[in-house]
């Protein structure tokens, strides 16, 4: 023992030389210009330059973005993004990304991470953007979207796309700050954030955020009446984030209680006692270190928690209930040790410890479904950026990954990057990807009396392949156009159809989808302060067999954001979004085009910043195809929304 | 050893304390610095419109490089004045900065900014390619991995600005 105890010590030693070493931005600011002159800088760290050669072409918004256009849910983020739509059920929210978003499926086709951690639950994998998304969007310093196939890399659920979450650094939020927002249907928010940096170079960053909605209330054609107080929304968070040196820690939990008017399910219209709560409770720790000159290593190891409960009145009174529990260890190296290759092997292992599923009724009691089942996965990885010449790129990438259900598959990236002048960029992409069926297709149900679905253990993943070519130009030192024209086919869909021999509801492998789309972007900044970005998406997604034009899927859409200085040191953030008109069940919905103006000021009095924002200002009617659960055959979505939000920094 | 726990804790500790690669410095967290000093080091004549006001005022025009590093510089004293931090201004407001840093524009925006500045007591500070014909009054660079600077001198009496001689002595060039 004592020459462990030893090592410690030195170790200890160690490392507080190593600390010495480092250097933050406030302390470049305390040092004299002449020491200053004598560093040693690495160049280009905007992030312009590795998106030119990423392996996909991605948007980017950052916590500026956030603010100036008065962003409140990741939701709302998404949404101003090229070629991405929401829909809303007045439970959940769900983003579409390629012409692609069936009602009735959860979030599974898209992975959404917080600094690198996968956050999809793991019953029905979906993605939380709403108010249930982790963390308080205060929080964040970036949004990064990247459309297309990501399996390559990140396996189940990068499917159509992968976002990634980036929080704030301690030393980019110092001191104490609290929140104040008030919104439209009795809506207030309030939270307070802590961000420290201590003279050892450990970062800390605590947060808890409260709100509490009332919501609208709703009249829908179907039912006699309005559904009073029945969208109601309160949820609570809490954040802390520890760093030192290579070593990040976090820890969250996030509960929230949502009631819904739309009466899905065949439950009663207007009944108070339809509720739903989700509570996800994380903690992770991610050791990043340079094991030499060129060899990066990241270890990353995270446990979450998922509890659902629903509360579905109809005569009876009917609870849903999941609970899962996921540990995931993750290593990846990065080595730049051979000319002209940078290449990233990785190793995923997840272990589904519970996967618990319930359902019953109250009074008379009887349960009709209970199961406990568990799974584990893993996946490997390798992924090579080749430099073929000064001016192209190979990027190839390949994951294998195993399920205990349906076995292995193996999905392949390869993107071709031309940097033909310094200011053009072009790529050829192709990928392929998995949807895992997730423990929700696979386990929910039952064949006792007065049960309507079934589990199906031998669904297969879904599978997709994409085709790409994207074109990015620097017309200016100030404005960049892109363009780029996609292709993609989904096979083995996962989708409910009625079992003739039992009469009872089951997910199988049903069709196919085959899209096509093209997509043009511009942004740019005028002299006069005034910055646009602006996309135009164009896509026609089918069912391969039928050639029907899929539901909930527009073939337009088109956005405009507009942001500056308006007078003095107001800032004006303006969008217009157009969403073309989507086939629904039964029929279609209109085309929409909504508008949404925020206005702010930073430091109005030393340390307090003010902002108001008007959602959908014109107050547009229009509407979102639904799901078989629900009568209506499109739900009308938000109408004029205010908010008014301030920040004090002590 | 004959512990396989202790082997195991005893290699994790001597790999999580094995030191770290001197962290190299980022480009814009090292010009955050450098605009910081230049502020310190730079006297603003009394009739500037903003003097008398307590403080002293740090934009930038054009695509801001720095990101969230030059927040950093909101706050900060320099001789008992508060630096406010403006960034991406517009042109009809270049007037009212002390310090003015031009992201890499076109060389027919730079002209327009000089032109809006005139007379005007703005300290310009950019990044341009040194090459370039069109100058700032000072002009970061990269030379040898090392960030420098040059003065224009004419430009400095121009604006009727003073600065310390020990920025003037630090400076890589001074024309």
């Amino acid at each position: 023992m004592g020459l462990v105890a030893f090592l410690s010590f030195l170790s200890l030693i160690y490392s507080a030389v190593a600390r010495a070493e480092s250097t933050k931005t406030s302390e470049l600011l305390e040092m004299p210009l002449d020491s200053l002159l004598g560093l040693e800088v690495v160049s280009a760290s905007t992030y312009a330059q590795p998106l030119q050669h990423a392996p996909s072409s991605s948007v980017i918004v950052t916590s500026q973005d956030i603010r100036t256009y008065g962003y409140r849910t990741l939701a709302d983020v998404l949404a101003s993004m090229p070629g991405l739509y929401i829909s809303n059920d007045r439970s959940w929210e769900y983003v579409g990304v390629r012409g692609f978003s069936r009602p009735g499926d959860y979030n599974s086709r898209v992975l959404l991470m917080v600094d690198g951690m996968r956050t999809n639950d793991n019953i029905y994998n979906q993605a939380y953007i709403g108010n249930d998304f982790l963390v308080d969007l205060d929080l964040v310093e970036r949004v990064e979207f990247s459309p297309g196939p990501g399996a390559s890399i990140y396996g189940d659920n990068a499917f159509l796309g992968v976002i990634n979450v980036v929080t704030k650094k301690a030393r980019d939020m110092k001191g104490v700050a609290t929140t104040a927002e008030l919104s439209r249907y009795r809506g207030y928010k309030g939270s307070v954030r802590y961000g420290g940096e201590f003279d050892n170079g450990a970062e800390l960053i605590l947060s808890a955020t409260a709100s509490d909605t009332a919501g609208r209330d709703w009249r829908y054609p179907e039912f006699t009446g309005k559904a009073r107080d029945m969208d109601g929304e309160d949820f609570s968070k809490v954040f802390a984030k520890f760093s030192f040196e290579g070593l990040t820690l976090e820890v969250g939990r996030m509960r929230r209680d949502k009631n819904n008017p739309t009466a899905p399910f065949g439950t009663n219209f207007n009944d108070p006692r339809y509720e739903t709560r989700d509570t996800h409770t994380f903690a992770s720790a991610t050791f990043e270190h340079a094991l030499s000159d060129t060899l990066q290593m990241r270890l990353h190891a995270n446990h979450g928690r998922f509890d659902y409960e629903g509360h579905y009145p109809s005569t009876l009174m009917n609870i849903d209930r999941t609970h899962g529990v996921r540990n995931i260890i993750e290593g990846r190296l990065t080595s730049t040790a051979f000319e002209g290759h940078k290449i990233v092997s990785g190793i995923e292992y997840i272990r589904d410890a519970r996967l618990d599923m319930v359902n019953f009724d109250v009074a008379p009691a009887q349960i009709l479904l209970r199961e406990r089942r568990d799974a584990d996965k893993f996946g490997i990885y390798l992924q090579d950026e080749i430099r073929l010449h000064q001016k192209w790129l190979l990027n190839a990438g390949l994951r294998y990954d195993h399920y205990d259900s349906f076995g292995g598959t193996v999905n392949p990236r390869l993107a071709l990057i031309h940097q033909a002048t310094p200011s053009d960029t072009f790529k050829l992409i192709y990928g392929r990807a998995f949807r895992a069926p997730n423990a929700y297709e696979q386990f929910y149900g039952s064949t006792t009396m007065g049960a309507m679905q079934k589990g199906n253990p031998n669904l297969q993943p879904e599978i997709m392949q994409s085709y790409e070519a994207t074109w990015d130009t620097a017309l200016n030192s100030q404005w960049r156009a892109k363009a780029g024209v996609f292709h993609y086919r989904i096979k083995d869909t996962i989708g409910q159809e009625l079992d003739p021999v039992d009469n009872l509801w089951v997910f199988r492998n049903l069709g196919r989808v085959r899209t096509n789309g093209a997509e043009i972007g511009l942004e740019g900044l005028w002299l006069n302060g005034i910055r646009l970005k602006s996309s135009v998406t164009y896509q026609d997604a089918r069912e391969t067999e039928t050639d029907d034009w899929l539901v909930n899927s527009p073939r337009l859409l088109a956005k405009l954001g507009l942001s500056g200085r308006i007078h003095g040191e107001w800032l004006a953030g303006a969008e217009v979004q157009h969403i073309g008109a989507r086939r629904t069940m039964a029929s279609e919905t209109g085309s929409a085009t909504l508008a949404n103006l925020t206005v702010s000021h930073r430091d109005l009095l030393p340390g307090l910043d003010l902002s108001v924002g008007l959602y959908n200002l014109f107050d547009k009617r229009y509407a979102a195809p639904s799901d078989l659960v629900n009568l209506q055959d499109a739900l009308r979505q938000d109408g004029r929304m205010f908010r008014i939000k301030l920040d004090y920094r002590f | 050893m004959r512990n396989p726990m202790k082997a195991l804790l005893l290699a994790v500790l001597l790999w999580v304390s094995s030191p770290v690669s001197a962290a190299p410095i980022q480009e814009y967290e090292l010009k955050t610095a450098f605009l910081y000093n230049f502020a310190l080091f730079t006297q603003w004549p009394n009739e500037t419109v903003t003097d008398g006001s307590p403080y002293i005022t740090v934009c930038t025009i054009g695509q801001d490089p720095f990101g969230p590093v030059l927040e950093q510089l909101q706050g900060r004293k320099i001789r008992e004045k508060r630096l406010v931090l403006r960034r991406e201004i517009s042109l009809d407001q270049v007037r009212d900065c002390h310090l003015l840093y031009i992201s890499a524009n076109e060389p027919e925006n730079l002209a327009r900014i000089r032109e809006q500045l005139q007379d005007a007591s703005v300290l310009t500070v950019s990044d341009l390619n040194p090459a370039s014909t069109e100058r700032t009054i000072v002009n970061m660079s990269i030379d040898n991995k090392r960030l420098v600077f040059d003065i224009d001198m004419m430009a400095v009496k121009q604006a009727r600005l003073v600065m310390s001689s020990k920025l003037l002595r630090l400076a890589r060039r001074v024309y």
